[in-house]
């Protein structure tokens, strides 16, 4: 079953003279499962097919399917139930909440679900994801308080809280010396070896790519089948 | 979203901005406390203008006054139009009208001499005026206004036949009479603010207000009927009658007592003939609100009935337009809270862009953004909105307090300068609520329609 599938796939920044397009006329499909990685330098459009298949970014032309549901024909509550539910994403800049403390980060996704009515259970869920990345003695800790490994781990955490059918990583080790990257590397492919979720990962670090069932190359908004795979 | 999520994220963004929002909700504090101590003193002055002073809930008609009078005066006889029967059953069967109660004025000379109990010296006037009532017009404030021949005493011939206070009640030219407790009477507070404030100063007596009030069931006067100083009545002999004052009610007549109605029949039928007891110098009416008043008076002048006394309404337009100033004052202070509230979440939403990315990706949806930011302005301004009434009620307490110490006693002078009904606090939450969410409304809009892929690399 393809999780993502993307046909044309166009987003054009500014008009006229001075339109751009980041990502380009990209055909793409994902199945359940794999693993895929979009590697490229920065600035070729990857962070923003990575925004366009996660569905944060609807201004675009072409066609997409997410789960077999055309993106385009889905109204905001409905795109955002299916992010909430379906999708974890992971940012190179972690996006954890300084405010909140580490577990409550981990639990940020069940204020906006409709199925995680009971905060003990939400919780208990969020304790072990933390204790899956090795954080559990961390959870009442400020985000501040810890190092950018550790970060990135809580942010997982976080993308694992629904355990989502679909997970989508921004460079994930971009902010991350080489030790601590490689690290993040064996955690997702100990999650994916145990959970099978899809994971589609962007990024320019080629070190990633011993993850990657497939690896595609994207060159100024176009995309190409990699050497990598 | 879930209640409950809401909750602690509005619990959340008060715990961090508490500063700026603390602010915001000042303006909005500030703006309802004077809107509502404002009100509260609109309502108060209107409590006792129009509730003691001028009763805008009530409506005297009388006959429309002709020349027919001057005509008949010229005769050396005047015989007023008055309101029959018939006219007063068309009134009780209008739209809006409660209650009507006729009044008899009195139709003979008269004149009073009393007071003793309260004065140690007996005062008097030569000439007296007087009306009627339906004892229902007062039932609840005053007691034992009614009739005194409901329970007839013995049989008399003169005063000595009776005992106590009673005394003889016999019509002119009737063999014998009955005896009769005193005829109870009610004073308007006009009547005795005015000889506080300008009789008894004048002949060097104390002010009767409190004793009156305090010794009302004792204060006794006599009432000599058929004869005054103006003249004798054209029928019936002059005699006299005891009267004792029950009370002070806004249903009195302003200058003059008030006595049951039957009692004024009784009398006038006596020196004025029947149609003087069967035909009503007024009626009041009790309408269900101060908006039914209009079409009163409009249906009661195909009656051939005006108003007597237009003073009521003058006084309700003139408050009304002090207080619409006043709640426009107010407004002004409120929507410059509330453009300070857009002011604040602006700043808010774009500290926030990024948070609000954040939360657009873990499957916040526009309208979850947009009922956040929107509760979360709810919430200021009903505590501001709470916290302005509850400046408003301190400093009308405190306007009490300085008012009942520094200010001179003076006619009609109320213990409280100010009303607050359960509406107006009500109407104070709920227009602090309404002007935080108009302040919050377009940066919660901005937030909801936050591009979530813009706002979650714009820092990178």
């Amino acid at each position: 079953m393809s999780v993502i599938v993307a046909r044309g796939l166009t987003r054009t920044f500014g008009t006229g003279e001075a339109a751009r397009r980041a990502v380009d006329d990209v055909s793409l499909s994902v199945e359940a499962g794999e693993v895929v990685l979009i590697f490229g330098p920065s600035g070729c459009g990857k962070s923003t097919l990575l925004a366009l298949i996660g569905g944060l970014d609807r201004a675009f032309s072409g066609s997409l399917s997410l789960f077999g549901q055309e993106v385009a024909q889905l109204s905001d509550a409905a795109l955002s139930r299916l992010r909430g539910e379906k999708i974890g994403f992971v940012f190179q800049a972690f996006h954890l909440l300084g405010h909140l403390s580490v577990i409550d980060n981990v639990m940020a996704p069940a204020l906006f679900s409709s199925h995680d009515r009971h905060e003990p259970e939400v919780r208990a869920r969020a304790s072990q994801m933390l204790e899956r990345v090795g954080l559990a003695d961390r959870a009442s800790s400020s985000p501040a308080e810890l190092s950018g490994g550790q970060r990135q781990r809580v942010a997982i955490a976080r993308a694992l809280l629904h355990q989502p059918s679909l997970l989508l990583c921004d460079e994930p080790t971009g902010n991350l010396d080489r030790k601590t990257g490689e690290q993040i590397i064996e955690l997702f492919a100990e999650l994916h070896a145990e959970l099978g979720t899809t994971i589609v990962i962007v990024t320019h670090e080629e070190r990633i790519s011993r993850l990657a069932d497939r690896t595609l190359d994207m060159v100024d908004g176009k995309l190409a089948i990699g050497g990598a795979a | 979203m879930r209640l409950r999520a809401l909750g602690k994220m509005v619990r959340g963004e008060l715990a961090r901005t508490r500063g700026p929002l603390v602010t915001a909700g000042f303006g909005i504090a500030v703006g309802v406390a004077s809107l509502v101590f404002f009100l509260a003193l609109g309502l108060g002055a209107r409590k006792v203008l129009l509730g003691d002073v001028f009763p805008i809930d009530q409506v005297e008609l009388e006959p429309k006054k002709t020349s027919a009078g001057l005509i008949s005066l010229l005769g050396g006889v005047h015989e007023p139009a008055g309101i029959d029967p018939q006219s007063v059953e068309q009134l009780k069967a209008l739209p809006g009208v409660k209650e009507v109660f006729p009044k008899l004025r009195f139709r003979f000379p008269s004149m009073a001499r009393g007071g003793k109990e309260i004065l140690g010296t007996e005062i008097g006037t030569h000439e007296m005026v007087g009306d009627g009532i339906d004892p229902a017009l007062v039932a609840g404030t005053v007691t034992g206004f009614r009739d005194p021949l409901e329970t007839p005493g013995a049989e008399c011939s003169s005063n000595a036949d009776c005992k106590g206070p009673q005394y003889c009640e016999k019509p002119s030219k009737a063999p014998r009479g009955q005896c009769s407790d005193p005829v109870p009477a009610l004073v308007s507070r006009y009547l005795v603010e005015l000889f506080d404030h300008g009789v008894a100063p004048a002949h060097g007596l104390p002010p009767v207000a409190e004793t009156l009030i305090g010794r009302a069931q004792g204060v006794a006067f006599e009432l000599t009927l058929g004869n005054s100083l103006l003249g004798v009545a054209r029928h019936g002999e002059q005699r006299k009658a005891r009267v004792k004052v029950v009370g002070i009610s806004p249903k009195a007549i302003d200058l003059g007592v008030t006595l049951p109605v039957e009692v004024v029949r009784r009398w006038n039928r006596e020196y004025a003939g029947e149609a003087a007891a069967t035909r009503y110098s007024s009626v009041v009416v009790r309408v269900g609100g101060a908006g039914d008043t209009g079409h009163l008076i409009d249906a009661a002048a195909g009656l051939g009935l005006v108003p007597h006394d237009t003073r009521a309404r003058d006084v309700s337009v003139l408050i009304s337009g002090v207080l619409a100033l006043l709640v426009l004052v107010a407004s002004v202070i409120l929507a410059v809270a509330a453009a300070n509230i857009a002011h604040t979440f602006r700043m808010l939403v774009a500290e926030r862009q990024h948070e609000i990315g954040l939360y657009r990706a873990l499957g916040a949806s526009g309208r979850d953004i947009r009922l956040w930011l929107s509760s979360l302005a709810l919430v200021i301004g009903t505590l501001a909105g709470l916290g302005g009434a509850l400046v408003a009620r301190g400093g009308a307490l405190v306007a009490d307090w300085r008012a009942a110490k520094d200010l001179p006693d003076f006619p009609f002078k109320p213990e409280s300068f100010f009303v607050f009904p359960w509406w107006l606090w009500l109407l104070a939450i709920g227009f602090a609520s309404v002007f935080a969410l108009l302040g919050a409304f377009g940066p919660a809009r901005r937030a909801a329609n936050t591009d979530p892929a813009q706002a979650l690399t714009r820092d990178r």
